[in-house]
């Protein structure tokens, strides 16, 4: 079968200008998709070569090998020029991707922004932690005490001046219930639940009848009780030192002096170097150049007694202190009212 | 309790300087507060004499004084009623002296240049006295410094009494203390000697209550000339904050501030029936107290009392008709000694607290009656040119020694945990006053002297040796640390769930507890389920809140306040709830979570800023259930059960199914009935130990079969919640629906009025085989065809 543009000569010279053409329309190409079209026009199903390819059996016998690999060699030149002006094009994109001005970085990030711990609030846990580190489970209890736990079981007899001592809240129920004026009553329903030895650490609020620029009715306290058979007042001072120098730093000067409770006896107080004035004396230590931190001392047995330890077999130490004021030291601040107002622009500076 | 040195160094020698002297009673337990110079604030103020006096030009209440000091003489403009006639001296500050904070400078009164000012008691700081000048003796050389010339210097120490320590209330107590510090004798004070006058009155003394009163001493004393008291007392006694009246008041004030011993000073003429009877009240019965009240007793009342009545509160307050006035001639002195918690009932009853009762509350010393009696009285004849008549009355006596106290050496050490040798531990007690006899086993019995009231136990005695040795002399031990186990409470769950909240972008808070009712009925409270206080610091702290939210919302106010565009706070804090049926017992105390999301949402540019809502809340208590409480959790609606939320987002939080909280908008009439701005979010939830799931997660095999994914878009009445399809088409799907889970909400163009377009992804896969397509849209079809009946939605192609 013979037809007029049927000539293998004619066949094998379209080739170079399908070449040629595809050639310039890859190089016009702007991206892969394109790239592909223009290939797809000589290899596609519908392509160029491909219906060259079918026009091969029209060939003389002896015409068909030839045309066969020129045709073959035509593909594979196509293939080749499109895989390489792919690759070019990917470089190129790659390149574009990398250049361009840089994102803006001081835009404000996305999402919420991390809140504000209350500086009373890790003050106590810091302290929580410290005593953690030394052995002292966490221990806690009502805020709402009832007499005996709050005051008579700490050895505070009814008609006793030290009641003096706490200007008290007290609850209008039955019972003479009370806001616990510390948090030493945990002390009392630790031991009464639990058999010695005995090493609590006790955070809490607790509650005075008293509101102006240096009280709060309300604030915080951290207690301890360290109960056993052998632990006496120098260990307490060796406690509560490290304690002392946990928290405010190696370097600080510690005293410890004679000092009352009614729950303990011999009774001390802790002091330190004050840390704003460095003890040369100031508006903070109301120039004594020390700070009150902690009152401490060995538990009475007049206690022991309430929660039926024997004093003869068991001793011990408890400490208090004041969150308020170490959070106070620590930070800076003069005004305990600042703690409790919840001023954001006061937060926001604490992360 | 304000003691002076120079009082303290007539009883003991103390060379060393006052800082020191403060430093070694502060460490042994007298913490010495502060320590004021007196006299040192008139640096510059002298002696003047008065050498003229002239009628000043222009102002008839003037005069023009010339003085002399040592530099010669100067005018000075005076207006004072008491000028000294020329020859006499008084208090002259030139300019360039000091008074107190001011310095003096020439200026012109009324035309006339005055160089400095001439100075009463009160302007100098030295007393009360500001109705004239401070006149001197005339002996006083002209220009000698004031502070010379009447011994002004002092040093006043600001001491801290615990309550166990009544002898630290006078300065013979003080001076003990020292004495044992310093190791030094203390010289007990001497009364002015006077001659006993034969008694002329029978005076019966008779103590029906010997309980509440065990000792009562009385003195008269007679023809006594009320005046006041001489200078170096009145000043004295200022310098300790107590003003001086009389003589005979001031001799009582001074034993108070020496001795610790309350007296009382009855005007003899007004005591009638020549008796004092010590006896309990008779309920009802009343007296005029000094303070000019009328006071009430009941029987549990002490009263000293003349033949006919009550005349005096026992140890609290001298009743009215027989006070000591400026023609008082006559003085009956009471020194007595109280039963201490019977002054305090009484004291605290009545509301009435005196420097007499506070010490007798505290114990005073019986033993001591007589010599601050004999004291009281030998001083008080001196001052007022009396007669002390007869002896004095002594009811009840001493009384017998205590019993002895035993103190065993080794019980020492045990609780200090140092050595102390028996000398020691005999000198310092033997210094404190006790006296010793020894017992078995080298133990000691130990009385204590009657002015420790607080040693009546081994370990009082434990303490004295400890604290006087010194408690810088122990070896601070460092702890041992014995490991325990340590199972996280509390704390620790509470620490967590804190520490997620601030990573999520919360402020942390802290707000008071107290409440009024109708803020807490605004969240649902009712006054029978409220704990009242009995003394509350105000009306609208009467009660403790039964939620967070108040303290919360008020922060919020305080937020918008300062103009802050958004508040996003949490507290983890208590509430209180009286007990179901008004059981006995401990209120029941509840931690809480509480969330409070104001304003916008300030994140990233705040352009870009949009207003909290119910979604923000979801994820928040996402954060808290994934992150802490590892529960899981839901919303659900109910604005029927809580009330104070936008019926609209008003939801109950579920954790593992169980109701915890609640969660939504805050109803706007709440907002605008509590003042705080509208549109704020509010979460509260319950965080009692079981919310908290305890244990490690188990691990679930991870999946080894492809998935398949199916979509589903419907229209739906908006009533339909997207949860509500996601537990419908659970239910309807194969035990091989994975997953379901809503991505698209859709309202607007081509979605009917009160319709909205939900889209949900299925997704199906079995956990041991490959699932062919057939079997999935089979199984996807009847979900599809279920949610088209139950629901009566058309599904979106
Ligand atoms: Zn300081």
């Amino acid at each position: 079968m013979t037809q007029p543009d049927g000539q293998p000569a004619d066949l094998a010279s379209e080739l170079p200008t399908l070449l040629e053409r595809l050639d310039a329309e890859l190089a016009a190409a702007r991206n892969a998709e394109e790239a592909r079209a223009a290939a797809a026009k000589l290899l596609g199903k519908k392509g160029a070569l491909t219906a060259l390819q079918k026009k091969l059996g029209t060939l003389p016998a002896p015409e068909r090998p030839a045309f066969g690999a020129a045709l073959n060699q035509a593909k594979a030149d196509a293939g080749a020029r499109l895989d390489t002006r792919l690759a070019a094009l990917e470089k190129d994109a790659f390149e574009r991707s990398l250049a361009g001005p840089p994102l803006d970085p001081t835009l404000p990030p996305r999402g919420l922004p991390h809140g504000h711990a209350h500086p009373l609030m890790s003050t106590m846990h810091d302290i929580v932690d410290i005593f953690g580190r030394l052995g002292f489970h966490v221990a806690e209890g009502p805020e709402v005490e009832d007499d005996f736990h709050n005051f008579e079981a700490l050895n505070f007899p009814p008609d006793h001046p030290a009641r003096d001592m706490q200007d008290t809240l007290f609850v209008d129920a039955p019972g003479s219930l009370l806001m616990r004026t510390h948090t030493s009553p945990v002390q009392i329903r630790t031991m009464l639940a639990q058999e010695p030895p005995v090493r609590v650490v006790i955070p809490g609020a607790v509650y005075r009848h008293d509101d102006d620029a240096t009280h709060s009715p309300r604030f915080h306290q951290v207690e301890g009780l360290l109960v056993d058979d052998h632990t006496t007042l120098a260990d307490l001072k060796g406690c509560l030192t490290l304690f002392v120098q946990e928290f405010f730093g190696a370097d600080v000067t510690v005293r410890f002096r004679a000092s009352f409770f009614p729950f303990t006896e011999p009774s001390g107080e802790i002091d330190c170097r004050c840390v704003v004035c460095r003890g040369k004396g100031c508006r903070v230590c109301k120039g004594s150049g020390w700070l009150e931190i902690l009152g401490c001392g060995m538990v009475d047995p007049a206690v022991f007694r309430h929660v039926g330890y024997d004093p003869e077999k068991w001793q011990g130490f408890a400490f208090g202190m004041g969150v308020d004021r170490l959070a106070m030291l620590r930070h800076g601040m003069s005004d305990i009212r600042l703690l409790y107002e919840n001023d954001l622009r006061f937060l926001r500076q604490f992360q | 309790m304000k003691i002076s040195l120079a009082w303290l160094r007539e009883l003991i020698d103390l060379p060393e300087p006052a800082a020191e002297i403060a430093e070694r009673l502060t460490m042994t337990g007298f913490e010495v507060e502060a320590v004021h110079r007196a006299g040192a604030h008139l640096a510059g103020v002298v002696a003047g004499e008065v050498l003229e006096v002239r009628a000043h030009p222009g102002r008839a209440d003037m005069h023009v004084v010339v003085v002399g000091d040592a530099d010669g003489r100067r005018d000075v403009v005076c207006g004072a009623p008491n000028i000294p006639a020329p020859g006499g001296r008084t208090a002259y500050a030139p300019p360039g002296a000091r008074l107190g904070d001011v310095v003096v400078e020439a200026r012109r009164v009324g035309g006339v240049e005055s160089l400095g000012v001439l100075c009463s008691e009160s302007d100098l700081g030295i007393g009360a006295d500001a109705s004239g000048l401070l006149v001197l003796p005339p002996d006083v050389r002209p220009g000698a410094s004031l502070v010379e010339a009447l011994c002004l210097h002092d040093h006043v120490l600001d001491v801290n009494v615990t309550p166990n320590r009544p002898d630290g209330l006078g300065h013979l107590g003080i001076a003990r203390e020292l004495g044992t510090i310093f190791r030094r004798p203390v010289r007990l004070p001497q009364a002015p000697s006077f001659q006993r006058a034969p008694r002329e009155l029978e005076l019966r003394v008779r103590v029906d209550d010997p309980s509440g009163c065990p000792r009562y001493g009385a003195q008269v004393v007679r023809d006594l000339a009320v005046r006041p008291s001489p200078w170096a007392i009145r000043y004295r006694l200022h310098l300790l904050g107590v003003r001086a009246v009389s003589n005979l008041v001031d001799v009582t004030n001074l034993v108070l501030l020496l001795f610790s011993q309350p007296l009382h000073a009855f005007d003899l003429a007004k005591l009638r029936g020549g008796a004092i009877v010590v006896r309990r009240a008779r309920d009802g019965e009343t007296m005029f107290t000094l303070d000019g009240l009328e006071r009430r007793f009941v029987p549990d009342d002490v009263l000293i009392c003349d033949g006919e009545g009550p005349v005096a509160v026992a140890g609290v307050m001298g009743g009215l008709s027989s006070e000591i006035r400026d023609d008082t001639r006559d003085v009956l002195l009471e020194c007595a000694h109280f039963d201490p918690p019977s002054i305090r009932r009484t004291s605290h009853r009545l509301g009435l607290s005196s420097e007499s009762s506070y010490r007798f509350e505290r114990g005073t010393d019986r033993g001591g009656v007589p010599r601050s009696l004999a004291y009281a009285a030998g001083l008080m004849a001196e001052l007022g040119g009396g007669r002390v008549c007869g002896e004095a009355i002594d009811a009840g006596g001493a009384g017998p020694d205590p019993a002895p106290v035993r103190l065993r050496p080794s019980r020492v050490t045990r609780i200090v945990g140092r050595e102390f040798a028996p000398e020691e531990i005999r000198g310092t007690l033997e210094r404190l006053g006790c006296r010793l006899a020894p017992a078995s086993g080298g133990a000691l019995d130990v009385v204590a002297p009657g002015w420790r009231p607080d040693l009546t136990r081994e370990i009082d005695l434990v303490e004295e040796i400890a604290r006087i040795g010194g408690y810088d002399s122990l070896p601070g031990t460092p702890p041992t640390v014995t490991a325990g186990p340590r199972a996280p409470g509390n704390w620790e769950r509470l620490a967590t769930l804190r520490r997620v909240l601030i990573a999520r972008g919360l402020a942390e808070t802290v707000n008071h507890v107290f409440a009024d009712l109708p803020t807490l009925q605004a969240f649902g409270a009712t006054a029978a389920g409220c704990v009242p206080l009995k003394n509350p610091l105000d009306a609208g702290r009467a009660l403790l809140r039964t939620t967070l939210l108040p303290g919360l919302l008020g922060d919020v106010r305080l937020a918008f306040a300062h103009r802050l565009p958004g508040a996003a706070l949490f507290e983890i804090g208590k509430t209180f709830h009286r007990r179901p049926g008004g059981a006995p017992g401990l209120p029941d105390e509840a931690w809480r979570l509480g969330i409070v999301l104001a304003g916008k949402r300030l994140d990233g540019l705040a352009g870009n800023a949009a207003d909290w809502d119910l979604y923000d809340l979801a994820a928040m208590l996402a954060a808290v259930a994934d992150g802490s409480l590892r529960r899981p959790w839901a919303l659900r609606p109910a604005a029927e059960r809580v009330p104070w939320c936008h019926p609209r987002s008003a939801c109950l939080v579920e954790l593992d199914g169980a109701e915890a909280g609640f969660a939504g908008e805050i109803h706007p009439a709440t907002a605008d009935r509590l003042d705080v701005p509208r549109g704020v979010q509010l979460l509260e939830l319950e965080l009692g130990p079981e919310r908290f799931r305890s244990g490690p997660d188990k691990v679930r095999e991870l999946p080894r079969f492809p998935a398949v994914r199916r979509d589903l878009a419907a229209v739906f009445d908006e009533a339909v919640a997207a949860g509500d399809v996601v537990a419908e088409a659970r239910k309807l799907g194969p035990a091989f629906l994975d997953d379901v889970s809503v991505f698209d909400v859709y309202r607007g163009k081509g979605i009917p009025e009160g319709k909205k377009s939900m889209a949900f992804a299925l997704v199906y896969r079995h956990a041991e085989r490959t699932l062919t397509e057939d079997e999935v849209e089979a199984a996807h079809g009847r979900v599809v065809d279920g949610l088209v009946s139950r629901f009566g939605v058309t599904i979106r192609k």
